[in-house]
């Protein structure tokens, strides 16, 4: 019933999480990048963008009624306002709180997805916050002071009428960086009305590398009717060639106001080259400089300051479910383009409709072409790189390690990497997990790390990469790694391993006792890492997505888990074959090759059916045997060997025969199949009927488990 | 999924309209019972589970699965298990006659499709005309009746627990 309730209101409680949920990870990723200065004067820029973000989220969730967000927003605000103003300091415990809030925010987020109303621990923590937002904003009052009476003022350089129209913060800026020395410019850039918004953010793009923006100031300089001038104020941090170079190509004219404190400590070099350049700058350009007074009468020192904060945005947010939608009508238009071939070979036969045929076949053709560019660019849209959940990861990381109190810093490489957003969502779990991991179990305290002779802080590597149809994901650390004898005992202490296993298990297979429900060389649950999540429900839910994990480690130089993934789930190319009568689909991405064999080409080694490939040996499986209808005897004459490979695993799979390749879209089966695991789920084949699709990762897994120790040697990699 | 129910002739036109109201304490106390035939007994269950009526379409059989799962069926592009309700009740596997129909039906998180000889007709019955199954409690199998129905003057028919007997096979 309460489901009910959730889906009349739905649409609207979605939009609001999905904005909500973006600004509050915008957060986090700010400040994380403030965090990585590791500076008590962080980038004003930053600082800004906070501000403007809880602004929106306090709107946003009053808004809707989300009243614990709200008043945590507001006082974050209030906060945030007093740090950019530089009335309080960026202290490491400020952004502690600011990490905290972040976390409370997505807790709150999280209860009302779930229809609930936030409860008492998080209500607690709010307040905690806020009280902690109210408290100690007095520490720094003396800086804005201190710059109020040394050297250049504000005053000094620009008229009253622009003062009046600076925003307190502007002028909080505009003081510091004069304080700082930095020299102004004025850049004085023309913009077509029709397109301001993205030529603005073209402008301001290029001058962040260099600058500072202050503020803007509208320019009535500029008769044309069609063009608006606005006059950027920035404070220059590079050299003042470097601002030239930035503007390259912009209509934009650029006018040295000011350096405090003549040739001080700024910069020597810096000041004569940007005061020559000054002199250039308006006779290059054919704007004349407009009296201050004009500015600032003309009115429109709002409409500037609307437009700064106006935030251009190209993207559109789409419910994934409706892109599915969209992929299923895909797959049922791959189907009458089947049926369209199909109807136009007999047409060929047909007498005296030759021609007839020849076109309908080029038609078809053509149609086929742009059925796969719709695909592809349906795929596409649901392709998001990979960084907003390492952003993500990255703050676990931080507050993880202050938990622990271990000193980590975390390497982040490959975040652009694109997947599937519904792979996206699955991994989070389990990435997090082993994340977790490394840092509590892999990562020792500094006692121990100084002891082997490594540095104090460890390091914590998570790398991202595409390799040909696969996502590989790696979490490496420097820790002490798995200790395989240990590991061994503890399987054997649980009865997961017997003695005779134990004494021929290759190193590889010890270590992957990890991924065994309940196997553990830790004696203690932590609190942070015995949580229920073990490393079996990790295999489990990547496996679920079609993925491995393999996990490489060394005692004393650390652990490498690395984790292989498909980038698309929805659609496929697989190879129809048939078992028995019946159809199949087995995913391509795992097939290397398909060949005829005759029955000689099988003999057994051990009582596996095994051929040899190209000098190697290839087990075999007899899909029919597998699939519980087992026909005894030798190969049938005329069967295939589908050849599936995962990471360094082979094995050769015996159909019947072969059908065709084609694109499928994987339908999953409902809850009443989960234990059909080795079947990622159906596939329309036309008339209605359904084909299912192998699960190839797991057939192959579940063959090597059940062989035991002989066969997967014989088939790896030499 | 659609709120309508595809229905063979020999029913007639139904609507989710012309289903009887909730818990209808008002007007009508009647249930309404969807009817058929699994060998030579006669069953029911309630109108309201019931989404849709199909002619099997084909089915792909999965593998490594207990029997009375039969395979999985395409209904209007979603894949939905199909089960063999006669072999779950004790009548040995569906023989397939032409008159079969499956029952597209809601369970809690998906919708399951059940196999069926032949769908009779649609009943409203008095609560009166509804006997406990308590009666039958100790036989085999008891645990799947909720009712046995006593139509005035008409046969008795068995109104199955299809959340009880799929509960347990779907688990």
């Amino acid at each position: 019933m309460s489901k009910r309730g959730k889906q009349a209101g739905g649409k609207v409680v979605e939009e609001f999480l999905s904005e909500a949920q973006e600004i509050v990870e915008g957060l986090g990723r700010n400040m994380l990048a403030i965090d990585k200065s590791s500076s008590d004067d962080p980038d004003p820029e930053l600082v800004n963008e906070l501000f403007r973000g809880v602004h929106t989220l306090k709107g946003l969730s009053g808004m809707f009624g989300v009243e614990p967000l709200s008043r945590l927003a507001h006082h974050e605000e209030n906060m945030l306002d007093d740090l950019r103003l530089g009335r309080r300091r960026a202290g490491p415990e400020v952004l502690d709180l600011l990490f905290m809030s972040v976390e409370v925010m997505t807790g709150i987020l999280a209860a009302v997805r779930d229809g609930d109303d936030p409860q008492d621990p998080l209500l607690a923590e709010v307040e905690r916050l806020v009280r902690a937002f109210e408290g100690g904003g007095e520490a720094a009052a003396d800086a804005g002071e201190g710059a109020k009476r040394a050297g250049c003022q504000p005053a000094d350089i620009f008229g009253p009428e622009v003062l009046e129209v600076l925003t307190e913060y502007e002028e909080h800026r505009l003081r510091t960086n004069l304080k700082n020395g930095l020299p102004l410019y004025r850049v004085r850039a023309r913009f077509d009305l029709a397109a301001i918004d993205t030529e603005l953010d073209a402008v301001k793009n290029r001058l962040k590398p260099v600058a500072e923006i202050i503020t803007y100031l509208p320019s009535t300089a500029g008769t044309d009717m069609d063009k608006l001038e606005l006059d950027i104020i920035v404070a220059l941090e590079a050299a003042a060639d470097d601002l030239a170079a930035a503007l390259e190509g912009v209509d934009a004219s650029v006018e040295w106001i000011r350096t405090e404190g003549k040739e001080s400590a700024a910069g020597p070099s810096v000041v004569p080259s940007a005061a020559t350049k000054s002199e250039e700058g308006p006779s290059r350009a054919d704007v004349s400089v407009a009296p201050q007074a004009a500015l600032v009468r003309a009115g429109a020192g709002d409409g500037g300051r609307a437009l700064s904060l106006r935030s251009v945005s190209q993207t559109v947010r789409v419910d994934i479910r409706k892109l599915d939608r969209l992929m299923n009508v895909v797959g049922e238009l791959a189907i009458v383009r089947g049926a369209i071939a199909r109807m136009s070979e007999e047409l060929k036969v047909a007498l005296g409709r030759r021609e007839l045929a020849i076109e309908l076949h080029r038609i078809n053709r053509g149609f086929d072409r742009r059925l796969s560019e719709l695909r592809e660019g349906i795929l596409e849209v649901r392709m998001v790189p990979l960084s907003q959940m390492f952003d993500r990861l990255a703050r676990l990381t931080r507050k993880i390690s202050r938990d622990l109190g271990k000193e980590i810093s975390l390497i982040v490489s490959g975040a652009e990497t694109e997947v599937d957003k519904l792979i996206i969502e699955e991994l989070s779990d389990p990435l997090m997990h082993v994340i977790r991991n490394a840092i509590d179990h892999g990562i020792e305290d500094v006692e121990h790390r100084r002891a082997a002779g490594k540095p104090d802080t460890g390091t914590v590597a998570l790398t991202a990469f595409q390799k040909g149809n696969h996502a590989v994901i790696e979490v490496e650390d420097d820790g002490a790694g798995i200790d395989g004898q240990r590991l061994l005992e503890a399987a054997m202490r649980r009865g997961v391993v017997d003695a005779e296993q134990a004494a021929v298990m290759s190193e590889r297979d010890i270590l992957n006792l990890v991924f065994l429900p309940g196997v553990s060389t830790v004696a203690l649950a932590t609190e942070m890492s015995g949580r229920g999540v073990g490393m079996d429900v990790v295999k489990t839910n990547i496996g679920a997505l079609g993925g491995v994990v393999e996990v490489q480690s060394e005692v004393g130089i650390g652990t490498k888990l690395t984790i292989t993934l498909p980038v698309t789930l929805a659609i496929i190319p697989a190879l129809l074959v048939t078992v028995a009568e019946r159809i199949y689909a087995i995913p391509l991405n795992t097939v290397t090759e398909a060949l005829l064999v005759s029955p000689a080409d099988a003999r057994p080694i051990m009582g596996v059916e095994t051929m040899t490939l190209r000098g190697r040996t290839l087990p075999l499986l007899r899909l029919d045997r597998f699939f519980g209808a087992p026909r005894e005897g030798a190969l049938p004459q005329g069967s295939c060997v589908v050849v599936a490979s995962l990471g360094q695993r082979r094995l050769g799979l015996v159909v019947d025969g072969l059908v065709e390749q084609q694109d499928v879209v994987i339908k999953s089966m409902g809850p009443s199949l989960s234990s059909a695991t080795c079947f990622s789920g159906a596939t329309d084949i036309g008339d209605q009927r359904l084909a299912l699709v192998l699960d190839t990762s797991k057939v192959i897994e579940e063959f090597f488990s059940a062989e035991g120790g002989a066969a997967p040697r014989a088939a790896g990699a030499e | 999924m659609s709120d309508k129910l595809a229905a063979p002739p020999s029913i007639g036109p139904l609507t989710r309209e012309t289903l009887p109201p909730p818990q209808g304490r008002q007007a009508d106390d009647r249930q309404g019972f969807l009817c058929f035939t699994i060998g030579d007994e006669e069953y029911g269950v309630d109108l309201n589970m019931v989404r849709q009526i199909v002619k099997p379409p084909p089915v792909a059989w999965v593998p490594r699965t207990p029997s009375h799962i039969l395979g999985v069926i395409s209904i209007r592009g979603a894949v939905v298990t199909l089960l063999d309700l006669g072999l779950i009740l004790g009548h040995g596997p569906c023989a397939w006659p032409r008159t079969a129909r499956v029952l597209i039906v809601d369970m809690w998180e998906e919708q399951v499709g059940v196999l069926v000889d032949a769908v009779t007709q649609v009943r409203r019955l008095d609560p009166s005309a509804l006997e406990a199954g308590a009666a039958l409690s100790g036989c085999a199998r008891s645990e799947n009746v909720r009712y046995v129905a006593r139509p005035g003057g008409g046969a008795l028919f068995t109104i199955v627990d299809l959340d009880a007997i799929l509960g347990e096979r779907l688990k």
